[in-house]
């Protein structure tokens, strides 16, 4: 890529702004800020960002009205930041079109983790599977391929989607019901015991120590996500 | 005799020097009337029937007896049956022994109805006795004939004998019955003293005390006590009277001069202040039922006994109170002093080496080689997520308190709550050795999964900066009947048997001598909050085993999600 990353970072408070854009410049990438929510609408549908950071306490609007704002037209990846002990906002966000978030206070690498991983799926060539690799597993979607440690692992048909579904979206989060509705279909959305059971039949299979997994995590109330390096 | 005196009332309560005459004699017989009822009872005759006029309906113990107003025939049924007696006794005296004074035995009759019928009877038994004296035993024989002047004087002498032993006899009756009346009295009044003595609330003791005084005195009371400004009526018997405006104004009146005010009877009720010696804390209001009924002198005085007890009571718990106020106040502030200097101190400790940390590299951070700098940093690191668990502490524990703890319920998993409390705590139990073991198909719960990983996170962190680096920190997730038990258990030094209780209380920390452990010692404290919150269990024992302490989580499986699982597609 020629041209670098545009971030658009919207955030009432000052400092965070700050450390953001000194980070995320360090990073290589190209940093623009708004303050209200009718300015990140403006500058996320109009400056054309490559990912949009957005903090959900913001003081003109609902963190969740911009993002609805945006969706109407633009597929930009977005990673809200919310408060701790705010579940509801976080999933909110989510099943309006948020790709992601980070709950303050957070880690910076924990940050640019997301980013990355917001973009990798952005710039994903249409129709390209990727390979995946991280640790011991590794996934290969064109092959259907499974492996911890070089070992073929066999999954079930459903385990298998629920995977790959996982590597499509490598570090991000995919809330229970987008996982279901994807591998299971619009009808079974909301059944999410029958997910957890998938999950731990996978995590079975695929993690050393299955009650402190590695690669797929929890994120509690919300769903689950594929530790990507 | 003095029945219960009080104190500057003016009312001379001494029965047994009643006004007149006729109300003497009238007393006399309505109380030989009484005692005659109460001699037949111990003797068991049958008094149910004819002659005796019905109980009154007033409910109640009828500790002071009814009066009759109708004279019975018994008595003076039972003079004859003396006189008759006698005459036989004296017949036989006469026709066996050659007795020849036997007018004696008359008076033995006479004495005898005296005793037990009181004056009407024996002035009857007298006549009897001067007539059967005449007819059988004076010459002429078998006639009524007052011959001489010695029959005039045995009449005489019989009716001055009858009236002076039923005098006496009713003298004697009455004090006995006064007698038994107090003995009845005070009995009743030691009782109520021990029931009251024994009651803590004042609701209750005014009931008790309003109940009492109606059944005592078969009377309507309502009770008003004062609140410092103005009196209002707390209760009554029976509980659905109400009181006029009128009435307010007496019973204020009474409470504020600490004076009696009132009668007694149904349109005007009597108020008798409830004094202590400090001051008057009450009024207790009384109206007799039935047109025209006040409180006699014997009833005002027991009122009066009554009313002393209830006041002295009443003050008791007032004071009780008080002091119980003060205590928790006391307490109170205790506590939130302790709050204060806590929060204080652990919020600025890590803010300490925040500001420490980043202003020396600010000032001097050019001179810093990369370790140095990277120590540095790291202490900033370190100390901003110390100030970020205090402050989730801080939070924690103010939502406990002001009982903000809305529990959001969703189906959970445990070993995915147990997986993120790991996550969350990875950091620090980085340098311990972690086990985990979760049993296979445990039932998923229905609770709030932030407050179980806050515990499961508080667990983990005390069991981290309890022990030293390097043991084993081990969770254990099992299932016991209808229970669920996650363990957490370390291989510190256990918990002092003395503090295995106190150390979920509120800031209490367990002295170490080596180096005391930063913390809030609230961390237990809201555990238990919470566990308490989502209908679970925390409890903490020292291992067995080794030493080391268990923390053991227990949960109630209530519904269970039991999903139909289908065969894999």
């Amino acid at each position: 890529m020629s041209e670098p990353v545009t971030i658009l970072v919207v955030d009432d408070e000052p400092p965070i702004r700050r450390f953001l854009r000194t980070t995320l410049e360090a990073q290589g990438y190209r940093v623009i800020e708004a303050e209200t929510g009718a300015a990140a609408i403006v500058d996320g549908l109009g400056s054309k960002p490559d990912v949009i950071i957005l903090d959900l306490g913001l003081p003109d609007m609902n963190g969740l009205e911009v993002i609805a704002a945006i969706r109407a037209t633009s597929g930009v990846p977005i990673i809200v930041l919310s408060i701790r002990d705010e579940e509801r906002g976080k999933v909110e966000a989510l099943d309006l079109g948020a790709d992601d978030y980070v709950t303050k206070p957070f880690g910076m690498a924990e940050l640019i983790a997301r980013i990355r991983a917001a973009l990798r799926h952005r710039f994903q060539v249409q129709g390209e599977l990727p390979a995946f690799a991280s640790g011991d597993l590794s996934v290969d979607l064109v092959r259907r391929r499974v492996a911890l440690g070089g070992e073929e692992v066999k999954l079930s048909p459903k385990e298998y989607e629920i995977l790959k579904l996982l590597v499509i979206h490598a570090g991000k989060v995919l809330t229970h019901r987008q996982i279901l509705r994807q591998v299971w279909g619009p009808a079974q959305e909301n059944d999410v015991q029958y997910l957890r059971v998938f999950v731990r039949q996978l995590r079975q299979k695929l993690e050393p120590d299955p009650a402190r997994p590695a690669h797929i995590l929890t994120e509690p109330g919300v769903g689950y996500r594929l530790n990507a390096p | 005799m003095g029945a219960l005196k009080r104190p500057a009332s003016g009312y001379d309560t001494s029965i047994s020097h009643p006004a007149s005459g006729t109300a003497h004699m009238a007393r006399s017989m309505r109380s030989a009337a009484a005692l005659i009822r109460k001699l037949s009872d111990l003797m068991r005759l049958r008094t149910n029937g004819a002659g005796f006029p019905a109980r009154s309906a007033v409910p109640g113990p009828g500790f002071l007896a009814p009066e009759r107003d109708t004279i019975s025939l018994l008595p003076y049924i039972a003079s004859i049956v003396f006189v008759v007696a006698a005459l036989l006794v004296g017949l036989v005296l006469q026709r066996f022994l050659q007795v020849t004074n036997v007018s004696l035995v008359f008076l033995v009759a006479v004495l005898t109805s005296a005793l037990t019928g009181g004056l009407g009877p024996s002035l009857f038994a007298s006549l009897l006795s001067v007539l059967a004296f005449n007819f059988f035993f004076l010459p002429p024989l078998y006639t009524f004939t007052i011959a001489e002047a010695e029959n005039i004087v045995a009449l005489i002498v019989f009716a001055v004998v009858a009236m002076l032993t039923s005098e006496l006899a009713a003298r004697v009756r009455r004090q006995a019955v006064v007698a038994r009346r107090q003995q009845n009295t005070t009995a009743a009044l030691y009782a109520f003293s021990r029931k009251l003595a024994g009651i803590g609330n004042l609701d209750d003791l005014l009931w008790a005390t309003a109940y009492q005084i109606a059944s005592m005195l078969r009377v309507r009371v309502v009770l008003l006590l004062s609140d410092g400004k103005d009196i209002r009526v707390r209760v009554g018997y029976p509980p659905e009277d109400q009181l006029s405006e009128l009435d307010l104004a007496a019973a204020h009146h009474a409470w504020q001069n600490r004076r009696p005010a009132g009668r007694g009877t149904d349109a005007l009720p009597l108020f008798v202040p409830l004094l202590t010696d400090r001051n008057a804390i009450g009024v207790v209001g009384v109206r007799c039922e039935g047109s025209g009924r006040t409180l006699d002198l014997d009833e005002r005085s027991l009122l009066d006994a009554l009313a002393d007890q209830a006041a002295i009571a009443i003050e008791r718990i007032n004071l009780a109170t008080a002091i119980e106020e003060a205590r928790v106040d006391a307490e109170t502030e205790r506590l939130r002093a302790a709050l204060l200097i806590s929060i204080s101190h652990d919020l600025r400790t890590p803010l300490a080496s925040i500001l420490g940390a980043a202003t020396s590299l600010r000032s001097y951070g050019r001179a810093y080689d990369d370790a140095a700098r990277e120590d540095l940093l790291a202490t900033l690191h370190e100390e901003a997520e110390r100030l970020n668990r205090y402050v989730g502490n801080l939070l924690d524990m103010t939502r406990l308190e002001s009982g903000a703890v809305a529990l959001k319920r969703s189906p959970v998993d445990l070993q995915e709550v147990i997986e993120t409390a790991l996550r969350r705590t990875g950091p620090v139990l980085e340098r311990h050795r972690v086990e985990v073991q979760v049993a296979p198909n445990l039932p998923i719960l229905d609770l709030d999964y932030l407050l179980l990983e806050q515990v499961l996170v508080n667990l983990l962190d005390n069991a981290a900066k309890y022990t030293q680096a390097g043991t084993l920190v081990r969770i254990t997730a099992r299932r016991e009947e209808d229970l669920v038990a996650i363990d957490i258990a370390d291989e510190g030094p256990g918990i002092p048997a003395g503090d295995l209780d106190r150390i979920f209380d509120k800031f209490y920390r367990v002295h170490d001598e080596d180096r005391r452990r930063a913390g809030t010692g609230l961390g237990l404290a809201i555990c238990r909050g919470f566990m308490h919150a989502m209908g679970g269990r925390l409890t903490v024992q020292n291992r067995q085993d080794r030493c080391g302490a268990v923390f053991t989580v227990t949960l109630p499986v209530e519904a269970s999600f039991t999903h139909g699982m289908k065969p894999d597609e």
